[in-house]
């Protein structure tokens, strides 16, 4: 949070946006001129009734200035309500601006940016950044510039009205909205312990009663009851000692704002009246108005804290924009189809510092072949497909594909070669078209039909329409559905070769037969590299690459490897038949 | 509607005396609140009357002091009236620390029946955001009611000042009041309805956009980046729509809001105004009804609210009460005989049904406390319902359980709860270091066992690893404390109890076989009387076992020792070897 705000450069940004709404802009701050007007203009309507329609006994004198006064507001709830739909709409359409761009480039950049984040978390707070951000354009600017204009208005016209009074009443308004602006922020410390205390609550409860069963069986109930006890009584405490504190000195500034500046005033205009040089209406006029300059006065000083923060959020924004694109991005060299061989040459590989997940791996997959990796988990198997894929950089060595190295590819053109099917399969949000096709909409969805006959997956044309949107997370599909989806998203997007990270999750017997029938489907005629979990996958591999620690342990097709590895061997007994992966 | 008054009275039934503080203080705050305006009117006539008779005044200011401090007493009251809200802020926190209390002691006395239909997030939101949130439980029963009712004394106070200072007035300048207040609750429910609506599909759009970066390897590894903004463009232009519509709600619920004051300071203009020219009210009268009608909208406005939150706290309510009265069957223990040792384990015609299935139907069973006996069977063919069975988590549906041939029900919990160290399938540790959670479930720690306990569970080496050693936060982020270590430290808890007989429910994610390995041989130095069932998926995990228990899919029980049964029941023999052939199987 410390971050140095670049406030220049944070302007640099947002400039062309709103440049390209200037006429909004304009508008939008010329209608809260009339606003601010308006809410100006009855303490004075009443000052005058008082002072000259009552002693005259003017009636047409007073009905003019009630008219007067209707007409003012109308005007003003039009200018109002024009006003505050112009400035947010403004803030809306810059923020979606914002955001389209900054959505389209986290696109691009490296997948590693997005491993260490859970994504959940990460878009919540690109979300809450942009929402300050917007907050920024629409109700803070309509809050500061509405309220300085009015607050403008009204020493314009209590200086006029009696310059020595205002001198004195401004002092006092402004002491007591400093006072309180500061009182607020040491409440928001305070408020901000309560905050503490409750979720540590929430924690304690959801823990207890996650884990019921086993303080049940540990006959453990009063200690958790205990625990709980403590925590939510001392989030009472301090709530109630916050709350004591807040309300009374709350009070204490109403009492000075009602009553002390009420009585600074009678002391100060009173004898004026008496003297014949003030009239009771400005007495009015000074009355009305302490009491709707110092709320906005108060506001305002909390608004600058607001933008304070809406400038980290932007400056966050920003960096996010700024972040590089995948650095093999606008490589020129590419590769017309892929022909001969994958290479791994004395490949090391590390996500971060020294700490080695491929060591020195060498291997080969030649054109049509289907190679199988083995081996624990941990062992740098999807490691290795996920370099494939140029997901991340290796350090040592070399991978070439036809003899190139991966490293100087155009990524993008070497990735369209590429199918990668993963063992989590994720939906996207939209239809099971969208889902196929990745929102390509190159790629017809009589195209994309075609492919989802072919992985059995028809259930998606009789349940429901196939532009039937998928519902949130795929909770109406199942998880053997989900693998014959990203099927046929392989088969559609036909590549030349197929890696494939295979599904450990247990499926049920009439899906696990669709699943190996499209599998052969989809791997018909390709080269592919499969992270192997089933027996069959290994069986029917031309090469099988035991992993260990980072390390190739051996290759070679089953039959030699059962012949020649012991650790192999072990490994089939445990991992294939009937041990546990872990 | 009358349980829940029911409800709200019976909770304030133990807070007889504050209902009448609260009842005082509420009176008095709305008096002096409605005093402040009349204070005004008598200020200005006084200066009105000092102006037009100064003759008879040689020092007119003296009055006017005088009068000052009349203003600073009412302040001072004021002053103290101040604390009002904080009393009533307290109270809520009394209600809110008390509910939670009570709720959660009932929670820790519910049986697995109450948390297979509870998930824990929506049990915690009942005790959390359900009673803390405004306008919710807590609010409701002590800020929403007093709050009503000190806007119901405010409006009383306000007219009866008014109608003290004119009668006619008041009854002009009020009548159009009770219909803008309509329109404004009509226009503004339909608008709130709305309302919620956006926000939804707002929400829903956010957890779209959400799942588009889960996919970001799918969407690269196929090119896709460029195209994929074609989803962003429907998604924010969907967004920037509702978002637009929201925005207009809200700028039109604004000014209605603002209308209804402009309104009301228009009809004492013209009415007000019209009394004040022509002599018929002071001018003092007439500023006073002016600010007397703005204050009296809000707490107009405000006073539906009572319905609105009581509708949703209501709501609330019945969430709690569910909690409460789902009916428990885990009272099975009835304390009457103690055991201090464990010799018999059986199963006697226990049935046990799973919703509408029968799962166990008549269930003949007898384990031998002494020895090991691994359980075995396909996923779902009731090993867990069996091992709950036994730990009284789940009571069978008829039949019964015999320990040393007394039936569990009638045996003292404590003591047959000590006697058992149970493993769950999820670790299921607590918040804290790995030696609190270890010594979790015994009062006093016994560091010789401490020790033979950790190298058992094949912890001592790990640990020593460790930074922190035993003092390693679990759970924290970035410590190291891995899946497979937290299994074992399950394991440790269980042991630390001196159990006479252990249940582990699937040892076979946390140990790898040489662990296993060297789990039984401490097992048998440390703890030599100690019996266990264990689950397990590993072949291997039969060697250790003195006994097998297997399960087949009809939910039938067969006992006996491995070779026996392999060669006797075609099913465990098929079980194997579909065990060692079929892959991998959770």
């Amino acid at each position: 949070m410390s971050k140095k705000i670049n406030v220049k450069q944070n302007f640099k940004l947002l400039k062309p946006y709103l440049w390209k709404e200037k006429k909004l802009l304009m508008l939008g701050l010329l209608l809260m001129v009339f606003v601010s007007i308006a809410h100006l203009i009855d303490p004075l309507i009443l000052a005058h009734i008082v002072d000259v329609s009552v002693p005259n006994q003017d009636l047409n004198d007073m009905y003019r200035y009630a008219f007067f006064f209707i007409g003012l507001i109308i005007i003003s709830g039009i200018a109002s309500y024009t006003q505050i739909i112009i400035l947010s709409k403004l803030g809306l359409k810059v923020i979606t601006d914002i955001k389209m761009k900054l959505f389209a480039h986290l696109m691009k950049i490296s997948v590693s940016f997005f491993d260490n984040r859970p994504v959940g978390d990460f878009i919540t707070k690109v979300e809450n950044d942009s929402e300050k951000v917007r907050f920024l354009f629409s109700e803070l600017s309509i809050r500061i510039i509405g309220n300085l204009l009015f607050f403008i208005g009204v020493i314009i016209v209590i200086t006029y009205k009696s310059p020595d009074v205002s001198v004195w009443i401004l002092l006092a308004i402004t002491i007591i909205a400093i006072a309180y602006n500061y009182f607020m922020r040491f409440m928001g410390k305070i408020f901000k312990r309560v905050r503490e205390k409750y979720s540590e609550v929430t924690a304690n409860i959801n823990e207890y009663v996650q884990g019921m069963h086993v303080i049940q069986t540990f006959h453990k109930e009063d200690e958790a009851i205990n625990i709980v006890e403590k925590t939510s009584a001392e989030k009472k405490q301090i709530e109630t000692k916050a709350s004591f504190l807040e309300y009374s000195v709350e009070g204490f500034f109403l009492f000075l704002i009602e009553y002390f500046l009420l009585i600074l005033i009678i002391v100060l205009i009173v004898p004026q009246i008496f003297a014949g040089t003030k009239s009771i209406g400005t007495l009015i006029i000074f009355s009305q108005y302490i009491n709707r300059i110092i709320w906005p006065l108060i506001q305002l000083l909390e608004n600058v804290m607001q933008i304070q923060k809406s400038m980290v959020s932007l400056t966050r924004i920003r960096e996010l924009s700024e972040l590089p694109v995948e650095e093999y991005y606008h490589n020129e060299m590419n590769i017309e189809s892929f022909e001969q061989e994958i290479e791994f040459k004395n490949v090391w590989f590390a996500y971060d510092a020294e700490n080695w997940i491929l060591k020195d791996v060498s291997f080969k997959v030649r054109k049509g072949q289907k190679v199988a990796l083995v081996g624990p988990s941990g062992s740098g198997k999807t490691t290795t497909i996920s370099l494939i894929c140029g997901f991340y950089k290796y350090q040592k060595g070399e991978i070439l594909i036809d003899g190139k190295p991966l490293n100087k590819l155009n990524i993008k053109k070497w990735r369209r070669k590429v199918g990668l099917i993963l063992q989590d399969v994720l939906l996207f949000p939209g239809n099971v078209i969208e889902n196929v096709r990745i929102y390509d909409d190159s790629i017809s969805p009589e195209k994309v039909m075609v492919s989802i006959k072919m992985v059995h997956a028809e259930k998606f044309f009789e349940i429901s329409s196939l532009q039937n949107i998928i519902s949130e997370r795929g909770q109406n599909i199942s998880q053997g559905e989900k693998q014959l989806l990203s099927f046929a998203r392989a088969l559609t997007f036909n590549p030349e070769i197929v890696i494939m990270d295979e599904a450990t999750s247990s499926i049920d017997t009439v899906t696990e037969k669709k699943i190996q029938d499209s599998m052969l489907q989809v791997l018909a005629g390709k080269t592919a590299m499969i992270v192997a979990h089933r027996l069959s996958s290994i069986i029917d591999a031309d090469n099988i690459i035991y992993f260990k620690d980072g390390q190739i342990k051996n290759q070679g097709t089953h039959a030699e490897l059962m012949q020649t590895s012991l650790d192999y061997q072990n490994l089939v007994n445990l991992q294939f038949m009937g041990g546990h992966d872990e | 509607m009358n349980k829940h008054l029911k409800w709200v009275i019976n909770e304030w039934k133990k807070y007889k005396s504050l209902v009448v503080i609260m009842i005082l203080l509420t009176i008095l705050t709305s008096f002096i609140s409605s005093v402040y305006p009349y204070l005004f009117k008598v200020l200005i006539d006084k200066i009105d009357f000092l102006q037009k008779n100064k003759a008879d005044y040689s020092e007119p200011m003296k009055e006017i002091y005088r009068f000052i401090w009349v203003i600073l007493g009412i302040g001072g009251v004021r002053l103290v009236t101040s604390v009002y809200p904080a009393v009533r802020a307290w109270i809520n926190m009394k209600f809110e620390h008390s509910l939670r209390m009570r709720y959660f002691t009932d929670i820790t006395e519910k049986d697995y029946k109450f948390f297979n239909k509870f998930r824990t997030g929506d049990l915690v939101t009942r005790l959390t955001n359900d009673l803390t949130d405004f306008p919710k439980i807590a609010w409701f029963l002590c800020s929403g009611i007093f709050r009503a009712f000190n806007s119901f004394v405010n409006i009383l106070f306000i007219m009866t000042m008014m109608f003290f200072l004119n009668w006619k007035l008041t009854l002009y300048s009020l009548t159009p009041l009770p219909i803008m207040i309509i329109v404004f609750y009509l226009v503004s429910t339909s608008l709130e309805k709305r309302y919620t609506k956006n926000q939804e599909a707002i929400s829903s759009i956010n957890s779209q956009l959400e799942l588009s970066f889960s996919g970001i390897k799918i969407i690269k590894a196929f090119d896709c980046e460029e195209k994929y903004n074609r989803f962003f463009d429907i998604a924010l232009e969907e967004r920037y729509n509702t978002e637009y519509s929201l925005i207009k709600l809200q700028a039109g619920l604004n000014l209605i809001y603002e209308y209804i004051g402009y309104l009301g300071q228009i009809a004492i203009l013209f009415f007000g105004g019209y009394m004040a020219v022509k002599g018929t009210i002071t001018i003092g009268t007439f500023l006073a009804f002016y600010t007397y009608l703005m204050m009296m909208i809000y707490p107009m406005l405000d006073l539906p609210q009572l319905f609105i939150s009581g509708k949703q706290a209501f709501v609330n309510i019945d969430r709690l009460e569910e909690i409460k009265n789902f009916p428990n069957e885990n009272q099975r223990f009835t304390n009457q005989v103690a055991i201090n040792h464990f010799d018999s384990l059986k199963f006697v015609d226990t049935s046990f049904k799973y919703g509408q299935e029968h799962l166990f139907s008549d269930l003949n069973l007898s384990i031998d406390t002494q020895k090991k006996t691994l359980l075995m069977g396909e996923v779902g063919c009731g090993k867990s319902t069996l091992i709950s069975l036994l730990t009284g988590l789940i009571k069978t549906d008829s039949g019964e359980i015999l320990i040393n041939d007394v039936s569990v029900e009638k045996l003292k919990r404590d003591d047959f709860l000590n006697s058992i160290g149970y493993v769950p399938q999820d670790p299921l540790l607590f918040s804290g270091t790995i030696y609190s959670n270890v010594i979790f479930g015994v009062d006093e720690v016994d560091q010789e066992l401490y020790k033979q306990v950790l190298e058992t569970s094949q912890l001592d080496q790990e640990i020593a690893n460790f930074q922190k050693k035993d003092k390693t936060t679990i759970g924290e982020k970035g410590t190291s404390v891995s899946g497979g270590q937290k299994q074992r430290i399950a394991i440790a808890r269980a042991l630390m109890r001196k159990p006479k007989f252990l249940i582990l429910d699937d040892i076979t994610s946390s140990l790898d076989a040489e662990n296993e390995r060297k789990l039984w041989v401490s097992m048998k130095k440390y703890f030599p009387e100690t019996g266990a069932l264990m689950v397990s998926h590993r072949i291997s995990t039969v060697a250790y076992a003195d006994e097998i228990i297997f399960i087949n899919k009809q939910h039938q029980c067969f006992k006996g020792k491995h070779l026996d049964l392999y060669q006797n029941n075609y099913q465990y023999r098929e079980f194997i070897q579909t065990q060692m052939t079929n892959g991998k199987k959770g």
